[in-house]
């Protein structure tokens, strides 16, 4: 658009305020779940596993085409742990800021530490090549998901994944 | 009083509240409706108006025409899923709709 009259109208916003045109969802859907969140951070854990036992082109310097399979092969599992460390941060953040009440608190008193683990966790797992972090966020991750549950009034159990990676995911019971 | 004599005149500014007319207008975004548009011409199918809210007219939403049916508009969010519109409040009249979407600034 014109830079003048885009400046001109922003102008006028100055003077006076844009009136509010409202583009709202007003009714809370009212469904979460955690399972995504349990997904992202055993994904994580996944790719550590995969980065740990992908093997270092052989030979000094590697061929050009070992060296592109494993940068290759590297780059996509760094990108996936990227996403998914990111969807857990994502999907936690919103459970936790529109789905529990201040009542919920009460019962659970650490949940705010558990979702600070949380953030710091899933960042600390897109930093670095690091299982162990990636395996305390699946464990935080996990004491979310039965809060959650439990704020629900629902029952919860640890079933194993069952997927490559192995590791547990908490399920409604 | 000087929002009476607003709408007399021929253009308007939005700010936009809200996710439901993603991707094509997001949270914050500025707008400029025509309401002169709507003295000359109706209403079609794929104009994304503003509208006032049949359960509170001194507020208004944004939202796409999506099928008109004897001067009854069904009005839709370009994103379904976050949006709060004639699914739920039913067809708006002609009378409701203030103005056709310009362009964003």
């Amino acid at each position: 658009m014109n830079v003048v009259v885009r400046s001109a109208l922003r102008l006028l916003d100055r003077i006076n305020e844009p009136q509010t045109a409202h583009a709202h969802c007003d009714i809370p859907c009212g469904i979460y779940d955690p399972h995504l969140a349990q997904i992202g951070a055993l994904t994580c854990i996944r790719m550590n596993q995969l980065i740990e036992a992908l093997e270092a082109p052989g030979g000094a310097p590697p061929s050009k085409a070992d060296r592109d399979k494993y940068v290759n092969s590297l780059a996509r599992y760094v990108t996936v742990k990227e996403e998914h460390a990111e969807l857990v941060k994502r999907e936690v953040r919103i459970i936790w800021g529109d789905f529990f009440k201040p009542e919920h608190l009460e019962k659970h008193k650490d949940l705010h530490n558990v979702v600070w683990n949380i953030m710091k966790l899933a960042s600390k797992t897109r930093q670095e090549v690091n299982m162990q972090a990636a395996q305390d966020l699946l464990a935080e991750v996990q004491k979310f998901s039965e809060a959650f549950w439990d704020a629900k009034g629902a029952k919860s159990q640890r079933i194993p994944s069952g997927q490559a990676v192995g590791g547990e995911l908490v399920i409604q019971a | 009083m000087l929002r009476r004599l607003g709408a007399l005149l021929p253009f308007a500014r939005y700010r936009i509240e809200g996710a439901s007319m993603e991707p094509s207008i997001a949270q914050g975004d500025r707008v400029v409706a025509s309401r002169a548009n709507y003295w000359v011409f109706v209403p079609k199918r794929g104009d994304v108006v503003v509208v006032r809210d049949p359960r509170a007219p001194d507020r208004y939403l944004i939202k796409r025409i999506e099928r008109v049916d004897d001067g009854r508009y069904t009005l839709l969010g370009d994103n379904a899923d976050e949006s709060t519109d004639s699914r739920f409040f039913g067809d708006v009249p002609r009378d409701l709709i203030v103005g056709k979407v310009l362009f964003r600034y």
